[in-house]
């Protein structure tokens, strides 16, 4: 790991302790050792009030690469989460997650964290990364609910 | 606009606390001015009517900041300049000699210095010096407005002679010192303008680029008579306070800000190397200052200088020295880690936290606590070190000593979160600390670190268990504080457990989980805070368990064995929970019940694993969750809340303990009957999760044989049957029970654990009596699914969850003895009947998910004639029309036919459908638009040309078709090349890649044929294209090759640095 990644990574977990938004959580994973793995972290995301995914915090695993900040890290649900923009392996398709689109280093663990928990209810049907969920929310609205809630109860609060 | 005094009615109407109906008109009228080339002299104008109203005048100075942004011209600059200048000057004369209405015509005056201050930016911007018109240069706003205002004879007419003389003069420090201390006011200006120019800089920074000559500028001009200006008025401010440290002078309030802003601009650009602005003899004094109190405990200006400090520590701590820092530190907490006390300065610390305390300013503590708490952090490191390692030697009283004040600090006595913040701030502290004892080397540690650690942390849990109690919760909700300090204490006993968990490391079960275990055993709750104690301790135990495998922890397991308590005390958590749930005991008891519920339960789920080595525990704890169950109703979203978490600790402990629980088959069998009920309160997830927990432990009774097994089931399913039957018209309860139909059958599934130490004659005679199935339970549930289906057939959930439940024996790779185990000819006879009846877009995706499923048990017992049969029936039968029109049941298909290819291609390859419709009809589907089709059209493609699975005769069968084939295959993939989306490229490379590689010699001459038909007018294009794909062949460079020729297809630019 580059030391502009490690100094990045140690300002973004001082940053998160210091200030975070209600509900979520992220951490740092321990290596077998028990020391800190700063390029992986464990997260929550709260479904946001007021919404189908309002019961659950869901959680991700962000990997970031030795070249963070220049490159955005990975953001991943458990394999097979039920989200229109999630692909089957977990990852999350986000443009301020890609290195070609929005992603640029000045992004913070907090607005990625908030950019998540804003995707779980405003998925972008034109940007589709599973078919079951993707189609259930194009075209049976009522299926996609029931699956989103069934999920939430999963993870629940 | 006629005049003058036109222009100031509208202005005085703009502002009119009534404005007029028509003040978007006035509004337009009067900006269109203010953008014209008459706009200078009406700024002119307007800021020489002495006699105007403010509104008036402050109108003038806006006009001239609409002029600048309107004019980027040079000469125009230098006019602006001047006259903002002058004006400027003339009203800071006027507030100076205290004229009439002089303080309200101070923000007529910030204006004139917020515009003199963009005008400095944009002069020592580097185009217009190096622009041929630029001949001034202006490095010191601040000396040159010292210089004006001080002027004695100012008058426009003769200010360009007076301004080229001022311009570019620098006023040395001793005249400055007596201008600003030749009036109050005249000093209370020039830290204004200091102010106004630093902060109008920050601002300026986030929005320009190629700033660094004007940082370079104000490092050696404003910086120097700034920071004169601030510390002679912070010494002034000292020595008053010395005298008479109550009394705050007016001015004070303009230094601290003027200081604040000078902050907030260096920590800005000290990132962009500018050489080092150092301000130690500011932060000196206002350390001094932050220190001074009376004997009547006023402090003046601690509260200002903590803030800034706490700004600097939190955010660019370096900027003060070390020595600084070590003068902080001995303020802060008493002792220096490595020096000598500051006990005067401590004294105040103290203090000034008493007088704190005392007037409950809480909102002040907490900037001090965040102030003090970030201090802590910069050197955490240097703390682990001392503390722990041989690298420094210390004097071993002052580290005890430091210690114990951060002890102090953590175990403030106020309320965390409601009235005090250090013990929440210190969390961060500690974990960083105990991250840094986890990482150190441990050849360095000293020989009585461990129990030096051991200590210290052991003190540290036994701080924080009080301060996480709910009691806290309920304190902050009774004081009625909005929701977000709730919140905040949800965040705190959060990162307390994040704590509590890097401390085990330094603990370990012996320290840490076991002692809490013993705590929770001794304790006899008789009181509310007992019964909080209990909680917070169970809260911190479930996570330190959570990982821990408790077969493997005998000690664990003896400390649990030897509290025999423990459980009841947990249990009571659920129990408490339950019985305060209701809406009538308030908010706050509902809050606090759900966390004792949800602590409570998930606690026993994590521990289900060794309760169910005893059964008399076991016992008990069941009773408490099925009678708290018997609590839940419901009612609200509490309530429903609460449920969910004893349905899930129940669920997992019947999971875990279904063997050790099988005495309970009757009386859950019997709450498992009425739950089916439709006039059942409980949850439509508690039903299935129940009916689950009924599964669980009717699977367990195959050691017993299946008879057994099917005595229950039947029971079961005839309670479901008859409740179906019952209720066949409400929906959603008739769905309910198919899914716990669907639940039964998925717990009744053999895992492969007891599968692969099951005797293989109990499995043989299983399977047997399965397929004789004396109770006819597969007759029955088929039967009850045709009735439903009836009904709602054309309704996705219903044939969705008939599916799921006809193929539950499919479903597993190795499939043991089921009650459900269909035979092939059932499936298959369900799926047809269901095929005729069925709206093809509602139902055929779950057909067609058993029907693959079906085929790929049933494979090696099926041809390539029944294979011929279903795909004629469920694609090219009733439903033909229907699937050629939607893309997403075309997609259906492709992937069923993908799906049989990979399980067993022989079926699809030598059937008669292959050559008459698959082949020909999936060549022109590759032309799809629909992303996912595309995906499985391409899939579909790449199977047929590469695929492993294909046995010599169907190589030899399906190679001959794609060489006939072909040059429509290449032409078809091509033209939809053309016509993709850049995301759907990947899809293409991937089938063109295995195409390339699997046959070059005849898809290079295909490639050959179609790419000049289809792409005429890029020839170049087309032959790179074909030459980068065979150099590349089979590799995922290829991909590189197919985007690039579809960039040039498309007109787009080639991507720099492309591989060749």
């Amino acid at each position: 790991m580059s030391s502009l990644c490690l100094q990045r990574l140690q300002e973004e977990r001082k940053k998160w302790r210091k200030d975070h938004p209600f509900g979520f959580f992220a951490k740092p994973c321990k290596k077998p050792d028990g020391t800190m793995n700063l390029q992986k972290w464990e997260a929550g995301i709260p479904g946001r009030d007021g919404t189908l995914w309002k019961d659950g915090v869901f959680p991700v695993t962000i990997e970031y690469p030795d070249d963070y900040p220049s490159k955005p890290p990975k953001v991943k649900f458990p394999a097979g989460f039920y989200h229109p923009n999630i692909y089957p392996s977990g990852t999350v398709c986000l443009s301020i997650l890609n290195e070609d689109q929005d992603w640029r280093p000045a992004i913070t663990l907090k607005q990625i964290a908030l950019g998540i928990q804003d995707l779980l209810d405003s998925p972008n049907p034109d940007s589709p990364a599973q078919e079951p969920a993707w189609r259930a929310f194009s075209k049976n609205k009522k299926e996609y609910e029931r699956n989103v809630i069934e999920q939430a109860k999963k993870y629940t609060k | 606009m006629d005049g003058l005094h036109q222009a100031v009615n509208l202005i005085e109407s703009l502002y009119s606390p009534q404005p007029p109906s028509n003040v978007n008109e006035i509004q337009q009228q009067l900006q269109a001015v203010q953008r014209s080339d008459h706009g200078l002299e009406l700024g002119y104008q307007l800021l020489s009517q002495d006699a105007a109203s403010t509104n008036v005048q402050y109108f003038g100075a806006l006009t001239l900041a609409v002029q600048f942004h309107t004019n980027n011209s040079t000469d125009r600059l230098l006019d602006l300049l001047k006259m903002n200048l002058f004006h400027l000057a003339r009203r800071s004369q006027l507030f100076i000699s205290k004229s009439p209405h002089y303080e309200s015509r101070i923000i007529v005056i910030k204006k004139l210095m917020s515009n003199a201050a963009q005008i400095f930016f944009r002069m020592n911007n580097l185009d217009v010096l190096t622009s041929p018109s630029s001949s001034h240069e202006w490095n010191n706003p601040l000396d040159t407005f010292c210089a004006l205002v001080s002027h004695s004879e100012l008058s426009w007419e003769n200010f360009d002679e007076i301004f080229g003389h001022v311009e570019s003069q620098t006023i040395p420090y001793d005249r400055l010192i007596q201008l600003i201390s030749s009036s109050q006011e005249f000093n209370t200006l020039a830290l204004l303008f200091s102010e106004v120019i630093v902060e109008d800089l920050v601002k300026h920074q986030s929005v320009k680029v190629g700033t660094s000559r004007l940082h370079g500028v104000v490092h050696e001009h404003l910086y120097i008579s700034s920071i004169s200006i601030i510390n002679y008025n912070l010494q002034q401010l000292v020595v008053a306070s010395r005298n008479n440290s109550a009394e705050r002078p007016p001015v004070a309030d303009n230094v601290l800000q003027c200081v604040a802003a000078w902050v907030n601009y260096t920590m800005m650009v000290r990132t962009k190397s500018h050489g080092h602005m150092d301000l130690s003899e500011t932060f000196e004094l206002l350390i001094q200052l932050m220190c001074s109190y009376d004997s009547a405990h006023n402090f003046p200006y601690s509260e200002n200088v903590v803030a800034i400090l706490g700004d600097i520590f939190g955010n660019d701590p370096t900027m003060l020295n070390y020595e600084l820092r070590s003068t902080v530190e001995g303020i802060f907490l008493g002792v220096q880690k490595s020096g000598t006390n500051n006990a005067a300065g401590h004294e105040w610390m103290l203090q000034y936290m008493n007088h704190l305390v005392v007037n409950e300013m809480h909102e002040e503590l907490k900037e001090l606590a965040l102030c003090i708490v970030d201090f802590l952090q910069i050197s955490n490191l240097d703390v682990c070190n001392k503390l722990f390692t041989t690298i420094s030697n210390n004097d071993p009283h002052n580290l005890d000593q430091y210690i114990k004040v951060l002890l102090q600090m953590t175990n403030f006595t106020l309320v965390p979160v409601l009235e005090e913040f250090f013990s929440v701030r210190m969390v961060d502290f500690w974990l960083d600390l105990c991250d840094g004892y986890n990482n150190l080397v441990r050849e360095t540690l000293k020989p009585d670190t461990p129990a030096l650690a051991t200590n210290l942390f052991s003190q540290v849990v036994q701080i924080y268990l009080p301060k996480i109690q709910l009691s806290v919760k309920q304190r902050i909700c009774q004081e009625g504080e909005d929701e977000t300090l709730v919140h905040e204490f949800d965040d705190f006993r959060n990162a307390v457990l994040d704590l509590i968990e890097s401390m085990w490391a330094v603990l370990g079960n012996e320290k840490l989980t076991d002692i809490l275990i013993v705590s929770i055993g001794q304790l006899t709750p008789t009181s509310e805070d007992e019964l909080f104690q209990i909680e917070a301790m169970s809260f911190c135990l479930e996570k330190l368990l959570v990982d821990m495998n408790l077969n493997e922890s005998p000690v664990v397991c003896g400390t649990l064995d030897a509290n025999q308590a423990f459980i009841d005390n947990v249990l009571l958590l659920i129990q408490t929970g339950c019985q305060q749930k209701s809406a009538a005991n308030g908010k706050e008891a509902q809050l606090l019940s759900c966390d004792l519920v949800k602590t409570g339960s998930s606690l026993m789920a994590t521990i289900a694993n060794y309760i169910k080595n005893d059964d008399k525990r076991l016992g008990t704890c069941m009773d408490v969750l099925f009678k708290s169950l018997e609590l839940c109703a419901n009612a609200d979203a509490t309530d429903s809340k609460i449920e969910l978490f004893i349905t899930r600790c129940i669920t997992k402990m019947c999971e875990v303990s279904r063997k050790e629980l099988s005495s309970y088959l009757p009386t859950v069998l019997a709450i498992q009957e009425s739950m089916m009920q439709q006039r059942s309160n409980v949850s439509d997830y508690t039903k299935q999760k129940f009916t689950c927990c009924v599964g669980y432990f009717i699977q367990d009774c195959i050691r017993e044989g299946p008879e057994k097994q099917a005595h229950y089931l039947a029971k079961v399913i005839g309670a479901i049957r008859d409740e179906i039957l019952n209720s066949a018209n409400n929906r959603d309860h008739v769905l309910c029970l198919l899914l716990c139909i669907s639940e039964l059958a998925s717990a009744l599934v053999v895992s492969p654990d007891v599968l692969e130490d099951a005797p293989s004659t109990q499995l043989a005679h299983s399977d047997e009596y399965w397929a004789t199935d004396p109770y006819q339970l597969r007759s029955t549930t088929l039967d009850l699914m045709e009735s439903v289906l009836t009904q709602y057939g054309n309704d996705a959930e219903f044939v969705e969850r008939s599916c799921l439940i006809m193929g539950s024996h499919l479903a597993t790779a190795e499939p043991g003895p089921h009650f459900l185990a269909y035979s092939m000819q059932e499936l298959i006879g369900f799926l047809l009947k269901r095929n005729e009846a069925c709206e093809p877009t509602v139902a055929l995706p779950y057909l067609v998910y058993l029907l693959e499923l079906v085929v790929h048990r049933y494979a090696s017992a099926l041809a390539a004639t029944d294979f011929d049969y279903l795909f004629g029936e469920f694609f090219l039968g009733i439903h033909r029309g229907a699937i050629a029109s939607d893309p997403d049941l075309t997609q259906l298909m492709i992937t069923f036919v993908s799906s049989v290819l990979e399980t067993r291609p022989a079926l699809v390859v030598h059937g008669n459908h292959w050559t008459s419709f698959i082949l020909p009809d999936f060549v022109r589907a590759l032309g799809v638009k629909e992303r996912f089709t595309i995906a499985a059209v391409t899939k579909f493609w790449t199977k047929v040309v590469n695929n492993k699975r294909f046995s010599r005769a169907d190589e030899v069968t399906v190679r001959a078709q794609v060489c006939e084939l072909g040059p429509q295959l290449i032409a078809h993939t091509v033209q939809a090349i053309l016509h993709a989306q850049r995301s759907d490229l990947a899809c293409y490379s991937d089938f063109l890649r295995a195409l390339v590689a699997r046959y070059p010699l005849q898809s290079r001459q295909w490639l050959v044929q179609a790419l000049p038909e289809l792409a005429a007018h890029q020839l170049q294009a087309n032959q790179v294209f074909v030459e980068k794909l065979f150099v590349t062949r089979g590799s995922r460079a290829a991909s590189n090759a197919v985007l690039e020729w579809w960039m040039a297809c498309n007109g787009l630019p080639p991507l720099t640095g492309a591989s060749t």
